[in-house]
């Protein structure tokens, strides 16, 4: 037995290759032996091995120098099936997509070349290069209209009173990249999408959530695609505050013109209260009176400060938005009222 | 550990669930367990019988049953905000692991970690939060006591 | 009667609200002979003569309030009650919140916000709730306060179940020190996460 483990010490090395069963420092079979192939039996040891220590080491730098290895998509892990995976992202988010246009969808034009030149390079010509799926460029045209149309609608619903301006700033707040990616992330719309890189950019996973709107949109009709974006996206704007999403340089000129709009007599601020005027840390209270009732009040360290935060605040009761406003209905699609069609119909 | 060495975060969801439509956060579970091996006869059985009434009564997730040569069988349970849990079922009963499996089905994917406060809420004051100045008629100087009238 | 006993009230408050061992002067304390005569009727108080000097402690720090008119009081609560009607009927209110009792616990609750309750509900995750111990429900302008609860018609909390899970688990240990003596045991408990989805209030006040 001796005699066998200092013959077989020699060929550690050798018999690597041709091992199939070696894992190193570790009993894989019995106590002490290993079945390395037919012919050679492996010994191990129990006691603490003198090489393992620099062998860690120099794997840890090896890792170290190479970094993490690159993301791979969730198609090529295992356990995974395209045809399932799409019809529960339908089921799961209570909608009736029809699968083609849904698959057609997650389509994106880079991964459409990106296989085309695979097959060329793997030596096929003519047209089997050419692969027979539809991209998403319609349906993403399709999808970023509606939803541009559908936000608008429905901020000027919910806030009568906000300009133009302010509309198109929180309707471009809520189809910005970093909230329609955050949508999709949460969604499972990248695990679905077919691109060439992974993972995913914004700008394709953007595109990709825009096509899946518009296969909604073709599937199962814009009111069924208003609730679906009612669900989703406007919930991320519960929270924020409209001067986050929409910058103001001068809101006491715009409070200016809104009053006069509006034919009410011009604001006059005044000081309301102040505390710790000569401290590191002052605190002014400014009040805009228009008519000598009072608009607003606002905050600040200096009186300019508050000043322009009172009007900030007294543009915000103008146009509705302030922080305790009526929230936002979210009832279920059964529950909604009846069309106002029908009301036509009946007088 | 305790709660200040370990981690720690707020009272949260995903996307704002449950507030339009209830979404099931679970998208994909996945059974990775041996044909022979006696430490996955729970997960077997469970297979035989519990797994289809499951996948069922959850459309919306997708149930891989993937068996594999492995020491350990384990569930794989991936969620829609890109975490993934395992869970090792060595040696389970098929009751077990039935139940583990409507609780992973039940959680959102987030981390299983101390929650800092049992609430959470985006508008925290409806009649305006209090600021020393509130109910005070205004005044300019330092904030003294009213002189009550005598 | 009343007018009696008011009047021995605010004597035994001028000789010295102390002295009388910071007692309210009963009914039947009127007829007893340590307080001074009681002038029945329209002799006002400030020529009635003093035994003792006035001091900080010859009355009581809080203000003296009038009598309360009963009548009075029901027409103005009577107004009240119609001026929170009337924003009720005409929805003027913007967000409303609410006092609920739920879980053996109080939380002031209103639209989109999360709860997290620390046992399970036989509720499938999705399905809506209605909570219905309401303690208090309000808006900007307005509170209803329930004695102790409101009614049911008058106000109405819904929240979904969205997610039972269990909670990081948490270490009890017992140790004694000399006595080799310690337990560990590791604590789970059910948790389940509502989300409230609406506070509404119906105006039916009267």
């Amino acid at each position: 037995m001796k005699f066998g483990l200092f013959s077989v010490r020699h060929h550690w090395e050798g018999v690597m290759a041709s091992s199939y069963l070696v894992s190193r420092g570790v009993t894989a079979l019995g106590i002490h032996l290993q079945h390395v192939c037919r012919n050679v039996l492996l010994t191990q040891t129990r006691e603490k091995k003198r090489w393992m220590k620099s062998y860690t080491l120099l794997m840890e730098n090896i890792r170290k120098l190479e970094g993490p290895p690159p993301p791979k998509p969730r198609s090529h892990q295992p356990d995974w099936d395209y045809h399932a995976e799409a019809q529960a992202f339908s089921i799961r988010l209570q909608e009736n997509f029809s699968l083609e246009l849904l698959k057609t969808a997650f389509v994106n034009p880079c991964y459409i070349q990106s296989e085309e030149e695979g097959r060329r390079k793997a030596g096929l010509e003519g047209e089997a290069v050419a692969l027979n799926l539809k991209d998403n460029t319609d349906l993403r045209g399709q999808g970023l209209d509606f939803t541009h149309s559908f936000l608008s609608d429905w901020c000027r619903g919910s806030f009568p009173n906000l300009p133009a301006e302010a509309v198109t700033a929180v309707v471009g707040h809520l189809t910005s990249p970093e909230v329609t990616c955050h949508v999709a992330r949460n969604l499972a719309v990248e695990d679905l999408t077919m691109c060439s890189q992974c993972p995913v950019p914004e700008d394709v996973l953007q595109a990709t959530f825009f096509a899946v709107i518009g296969a909604l949109q073709e599937s199962s009709g814009a009111e069924r695609t208003g609730f679906f974006l009612r669900d989703f996206l406007v919930p991320q704007l519960i929270g924020k505050d409209l001067f986050e999403m929409w910058t103001v340089l001068n809101p006491m000129g715009l409070l200016v013109e809104e009053l006069s709009r509006r034919g009410q007599p011009l604001p006059e601020p005044r000081l309301t209260r102040s505390a710790g005027a000569s401290t590191v840390l002052p605190l002014f209270f400014v009040g805009l009176y228009s008519d000598r009732k009072l608009l607003a009040e606002g905050p600040g360290e200096t009186v300019l400060a508050a000043e322009e935060e009172a009007a900030r605040v007294a543009l915000r009761k103008l146009y509705g938005y302030t922080e305790n406003r009526q929230p936002w209905d979210f009832s279920p699609q059964s529950q909604q009222p009846a069309p106002a069609v029908r009301a036509l119909q009946s007088t | 550990m305790t709660s200040r060495g370990t981690p720690s975060r707020f009272l949260q969801s995903v996307l704002q669930n449950g507030l339009g439509r209830y979404v099931c956060q679970l998208k994909r579970i996945s059974l990775i367990f041996s044909k022979k091996s006696p430490s996955s006869r729970g997960v077997r059985e469970f297979i035989e019988e519990g797994v289809v009434d499951f996948a069922k009564k959850n459309p919306g997730t997708v149930v891989y049953v993937s068996p594999q040569s492995c020491t350990t069988p384990k569930i794989v349970a991936e969620y829609l905000n890109g975490n993934v849990r395992e869970e090792a079922v060595h040696s389970k009963a098929a009751q077990e692991v039935a139940a583990l499996v409507q609780k992973l089905s039940e959680q959102s994917g987030l981390d299983v970690i101390r929650i800092r406060k049992p609430f959470h809420t985006n508008s925290p004051s409806i009649q305006g939060q209090w600021h020393p100045f509130t109910n005070r008629p205004p005044s300019i100087g330092p904030v003294q006591p009213r002189k009550t009238p005598q | 009667m009343a007018a009696i006993w008011r009047n021995a009230l605010r004597e035994a408050l001028r000789s010295g609200w102390r002295l009388c061992g910071n007692k309210f002067p009963s009914p039947l304390q009127t007829h007893t002979g340590f307080l001074l005569p009681v002038v029945a009727g329209s002799q006002s108080i400030t020529n009635l003569p003093r035994l003792v000097p006035e001091t900080y402690l010859s009355r009581p720090p809080w203000p003296e309030l009038p009598a309360i008119d009963h009548v009075e009081e029901a027409k103005r609560h009577q107004a009240v009650v119609q001026k929170v009607n009337t924003i009720l009927t005409s929805r003027e209110y913007g967000r409303l919140f609410a006092v609920v009792h739920f879980a053996s616990r109080q939380w002031k609750v209103t639209n989109e916000d999360l709860i997290i309750i620390e046992n399970h509900i036989d509720v499938e995750c999705g399905e809506r709730i209605r909570l219905e111990k309401v303690l208090l429900a309000g808006g900007e302008d307005f509170t209803l306060i329930g004695r102790p609860l409101l009614s049911r018609d008058l106000v109405r909390v819904e929240a979904t179940v969205i997610e039972k899970t269990e909670s990081w688990p948490r270490v009890e240990m017992w140790f004694r020190k000399r006595h080799r003596y310690q337990r560990k045991r590791i604590i789970i408990q059910p948790q389940t996460v509502l989300r409230i989805n609406t506070v509404e209030i119906a105006p039916n006040l009267l």
